[in-house]
């Protein structure tokens, strides 16, 4: 081995001390995704804090992974859970068979589903932490006011 | 006004209508001329005597305007709304009448509180060359009429007794 | 035939879409062109509720020769017919009506529970157009409504096709739903906004085409893709209506009558028990966990597993064992039970029901018919029975056979609303009937396929009655149609399960769905029971034999099992699972299975298709018989001359006057355990007739106390116009209201004192 392969090699080195390093910090730094990126799922609600869903289970229809549970219920018209005449008592998503294809996003018809960009869904525990309930996946609601949830409403 | 009142009524022009079903119109009419209004124990005085549901009869008088299902006024007064009538400024005309007897106008029929008169939307009366016109008590028709003279034609009826011979 | 005569022609050729099409003559377009594969979309035509009426105009479609479009729903087919469902014409105004049905629906398609199992969506997504013109705002309706307390009205969706209407109308002949208002404010109303109140109201949710008429207990809680259904059959009373059962998460949600009805039985209707009696299996009385009394005397909640051990050694340690079949049991049930106690020492299997009876042998002999040969029978003799309240489907044959001009002759001592239907009715006294059977043989006579449909429990209490309907029966050529008392006591008996009409004595006694202290005779059984050694008791709910039992072993409902029920007229017909049950309980057979095993005699069965196959191989009336052979739509048992059935008395017991006993649809245990059809329950009572009654000294809504030779039991009076006088009509009620104690095991007349209970 001659000396000039080392320095050849050395030189490369030395040259890459000088130019910015591709990793990331993480989980200091976090890599920006794409607008269009499919995370972690979020379900909507009007300005008037309304939830969008109305529990018709199109989203369920159309998972292919059979993911999705929704169990409705009829709205109570003192106490509007959503805009429409019913609402979903129950909404989980299983985090742990999700292909995040879309699919629900796609089928909803009042938008009240879509797929965010939250990547970091890791947990210890599949059937505690990664069945996501609906308050898990329901946006707050935009009056600091607490509301009757749905839960509440059959308490 | 009992169903065997009914039944005698219509019995003797039963022959003249091939299916039995046709009978209900004029032995709701009947009952109509009798009371003023149809309410229900007449729909179902009328049922008992045709042998029909009383959900039948029903059916069959609230598709009629001329059937009364509330009760009106002394004076029915007909507003045509259909379309010739209606460009000729009926929707105006009617919304006058209205103000002019005091009563806020509805689709349907609205009667005074001393039951004087009853103005109630109608639709096409048939005799677009006199739009808009008016009936009066389902019998002549009255166009084309101005503002004026329709709260004339009003107060004339609220003067007027009731004319015997009327059906409904 | 002769050659001199005109022959008319068996089949006409007809053109579809260029297609060659053979159909019988008098065939509706509609019907033809099925025939051939070529759908033309429908909403109004529905041939169970009568002639067509082209109330929709959905079946627009080109006859070439004939002016303008044809609705082919009301054409029938002519001989050398071109018809076009799919030209240019036709589409447009396929499409056409479709927009206009569209223009005044809501399109809440997400929210309606019609959503994707409605036909308006399915013909607008193959027949309509893609998008709508329609851009003015829509017609509005408070909605949604109760019509009654199951069904909901949404008058939005509404498409005025007329179908509920003619079910009320010409079906039910209720004759509560009509049309109001017109046009864009057609409605459909009952008279003066009336709750819709009908044995078989739930049938116009079925019907609907769209989304307007929703069953409120079902009210939002699946969607048809979250669901598995399974058809099975009704198995609340003998007539055996085939249901679909719409399963979500293990659990039934919703009874439906099939989508492709059987036309033998009951051609599409249930009535509201079949419908809304699914949840009394989830009412407070349920038995959920496995009860094992301890030495301290008090139940004990236990695994499945122990309490069938527990079981098992009570079973082991007695001399003897009784197993009691209930009535509303399944052929494997009866059959594994009959092969439980062949393997026990000292063990002897018998059914709880109405006793088996000599006397009806001349009647059962006689050619049997299904319940679709009542349209099409001249003549109908009734005689004894309640249908409307104990054989409800049976009515609405009934109903159809006299508006298809048939006559129809009502004999017995109850009152029923077919009685202004009938041409010929006789109310005779208790005890009585051969003084109206009389006048029956000129009924009969003459007519085409005459049919007598007889009640079992009357007839079997009249030996005098049944031999002479039997010898009229036989000079008229008719066919019979027995009414039987017990859900699957046909299927029983034709195991040869003889009937336990007496206490049994000593040793372990096995209630398999059975509870001889809420049954007739449960006097004698009270008295009796101390005397057993012990009580292992098969139940879906509590009730007075599970608070004796020294084990309850939770089991499943007739919704919640697989086995074969025999209806009325015979048929052997299949229960499919729409729902796992409770998760501690264990269908019946499988219960008697474990149970053989765990007492070391283990029967060689593990599913209940291969105990049917058994009980084909083993008993002549299921001879020929399979769960494939048997398959959706059932098939007939052979009727098979019970040599042994013994003679019974049939003496009245008792002073006083005549006990009629009948139960009204919702006054039954299942009506009292479902909370859909909390505001149809009725309470057991005693109705008089208004004579009967100021001789009685007694007035509406007082309590009388009614007694006979076996018990006592205070019910309310209902002082009734129609009832006849000189009887006693007792509405039996749910098992708590002490009624059958009135009644002796054998069910045989009695006479009943009343007085005015303080």
């Amino acid at each position: 081995m001659s000396i000039q392969a080392t320095l050849k090699g050395f030189g490369v080195t030395f040259k890459a001390m000088l130019t910015k390093p591709e990793t990331i910090g993480y989980p200091e730094h976090k890599t920006p995704v794409h607008p269009r990126f499919r995370g972690r799922h979020r379900l909507w609600r009007y300005e008037n804090g309304l939830e969008k869903c109305v529990g018709c289970s199109l989203c369920a229809a159309a998972c292919p992974s059979d993911c999705i549970r929704v169990v409705a219920e009829e709205n109570h018209p003192d106490e509007r859970v959503s805009a429409g005449e019913r609402f979903a008592r129950i909404y989980e998503i299983n985090m742990s068979r999700c292909i995040f294809c879309g699919y629900c996003e796609i089928a909803c018809p009042f938008d009240a589903i879509t797929l965010e960009n939250e990547y970091e869904l890791s947990e210890y525990d599949r059937p505690r932490d990664l069945i996501y309930t609906k308050s898990q996946l329901l946006m707050p609601h935009p009056k600091s006011v607490p509301n009757r949830t749905p839960e509440a409403a059959n308490g | 006004m009992t169903a065997a009142d009914i039944k005698a009524h219509i019995d003797p022009i039963r022959h003249e209508y091939a299916d039995g079903r046709s009978l209900v119109l004029p032995a709701l009419k009947y009952a109509q001329t009798e009371q003023g209004w149809l309410p229900p124990e007449a729909l179902a005085a009328v049922a008992e005597a045709t042998g029909y549901s009383q959900a039948y009869v029903e059916s069959v008088a609230s598709f009629y305007d001329r059937l009364y299902l509330e009760p009106v006024g002394k004076r029915v007064v007909s507003v045509c709304i259909t379309l010739s009538c209606m460009l000729r400024g009926s929707d105006e005309l009617i919304e006058g009448m209205c103000e002019h007897l005091g009563v806020e106008h509805s689709h349907g029929a609205v009667t005074t509180p001393d039951g004087a008169i009853t103005i109630q939307e109608a639709q096409c009366l048939g005799a677009c060359d006199k739009a808009p016109c008016i009936q009066v008590d389902a019998e002549n028709t009255i166009g084309p009429l101005g503002q004026s003279e329709a709260n004339a034609l009003l107060d004339e009826l609220r003067a007027a007794d009731r004319p015997r011979e009327l059906w409904r | 035939m002769s050659d001199a005569l005109p022959t008319k022609p068996t089949m006409v050729t007809i053109s579809i879409n260029g297609k060659e099409v053979q159909a019988k003559p008098g065939t509706i377009l509609v019907e033809a062109a099925a025939q051939a594969g070529i759908e033309i979309p429908i909403f109004c035509y529905e041939p169970r509720l009568g002639p067509p009426i082209g109330a929709c105009r959905m079946c627009l479609v080109e006859v070439e020769g004939m002016r303008g479009l044809q609705t082919a729903c009301s054409t029938p087919v002519a001989p050398d017919m071109v018809v076009h469902t799919n030209n240019e014409a036709a589409a447009t105004a396929q499409d056409g009506v479709l927009e206009l049905l569209l223009a005044n629906h809501p399109l809440d398609c997400p929210v309606c529970d019609k959503g994707g199992e409605c036909p308006l969506q399915d013909r607008t997504f193959k027949f309509g157009p893609g998008e709508t013109r329609f851009v003015e705002p829509k017609r509005h309706f408070p909605k949604p409504l109760d019509l009654s307390t199951e069904v909901a009205i949404d008058r939005e969706r509404c498409i005025a096709c007329f179908r509920c209407i003619r079910f009320s109308q010409d079906v039910s002949e209720d004759g509560q739903l009509g049309f109001q208002e017109r046009g864009a404010g057609t409605e459909v109303a009952t008279f003066s906004g009336e709750p819709y109140e009908s044995r078989f109201s739930g049938n116009i949710i079925d019907l609907c085409p769209v989304g307007a008429l929703t069953s409120i207990p079902y009210r939002f809680v699946s969607r048809p893709w979250d669901v598995q259904n399974a058809p099975s059959v009704c198995g609340l009373c003998p007539v055996g209506c085939n249901t679909e059962l719409t399963m979500r998460e293990g659990e039934t949600k919703r009874t439906t009558g099939r989508p492709n009805p059987n036309m033998t039985v009951e051609e599409g209707w249930l009535c509201d028990k079949g419908r809304w009696g699914y949840p009394a299996a989830w009412s407070a009385d349920r038995i959920l966990r496995p009860l094992v009394r301890d030495a301290n005397g008090t139940m004990v909640e236990t695994s499945l597993e122990a309490a069938v051990d527990a079981a098992a050694r009570l079973i082991a340690a007695s001399s003897a064992t009784q197993i009691l079949v209930g009535a509303a049991s399944t052929v494997e049930d009866g059959f594994l039970a009959q092969e439980l106690a062949a393997v026990l020492p000292n063990a002897a299997a018998s059914r709880l029901g109405f006793p088996d009876s000599a006397d009806l042998e001349p009647l059962r002999a006689l050619p049997r018919a299904e319940l679709s040969d009542i349209d099409t029978a001249g003549a109908v003799a009734v005689v004894g029975g309640d249908v409307t309240n104990r054989h409800p489907i049976v009515e609405l044959r009934l109903r159809k056979l006299v508006r298809n001009r048939g006559a129809l002759a009502m004999v017995g001592p109850r009152t029923s609303p077919l009685d202004a239907r009938a041409t010929f009715g006789a109310r005779t006294a208790p005890g009585q009937l051969s003084s109206g059977l009389a006048v029956l043989a000129a009924a009969l006579e003459g007519a085409s396929a005459p049919l007598i449909i007889w009640d079992e429990a009357d007839l079997a209490n009249e030996p005098a009655a049944a031999a002479e309907l039997a010898r009229i029966a036989t000079a008229a050529g008719a066919r019979q149609i027995e009414l039987a008392v017990d859900v699957n006591g046909r299927g029983l008996r034709a195991l040869g399960l003889p009937c336990q009409t007496a206490p049994v004595a000593a040793g372990a006694l096995v209630a398999v769905n059975a509870d001889p202290l809420e049954s007739p005779g449960a006097m004698a059984w009270a008295d009796a029971i101390d005397g057993v050694g012990a009580i292992i008791a098969v139940a879906t709910h509590r009730s007075a034999i599970t608070e004796r039992a020294d084990v309850v072993l939770p089991t499943l409902m007739h919704h919640e099992v697989e086995g074969v029920l025999v209806s009325t007229t015979g048929r052997a017909q299949r229960l499919r699972p729409g729902s796992r049950g409770p998760r501690e309980a264990a269908a019946a057979w499988e219960l008697l299975i474990a149970l053989s095993h765990r007492t070391g005699t283990p029967l060689p069965f593990r599913t209940p298709a291969q105990a049917f196959a058994a009980v084909a191989a083993a008993r002549p009336p299921f001879a020929g018989l399979s769960y494939s052979v048997v398959g959706d739509e059932g098939a007939p048992t052979t009727h098979v001359a019970q040599s042994s059935a013994p003679q019974r008395s049939t003496d009245a017991v008792g002073d006083g006057i005549a006990l009629v006993v009948t139960t009204e649809i919702f006054g039954d245990a299942v009506s009292w355990r479902s909370d859909a059809l909390v505001s149809r329950r009725t309470p057991a009572h005693l109705v008089l007739a208004p004579q009967q009654a100021a001789t009685l000294g007694l007035v509406q809504d007082q309590r009388a106390r009614v007694s006979s030779p076996f018990g006592t039991c205070i019910l309310p009076v209902v002082v009734d116009a129609q009832a006849p006088e000189g009887a006693a009509f007792v509405a039996m009620g749910p098992p708590a209201s002490g009624t059958s104690a009135l009644l002796a095991g054998e069910q045989v007349p009695v006479n009943v004192m009343i007085e005015v209970a303080e």
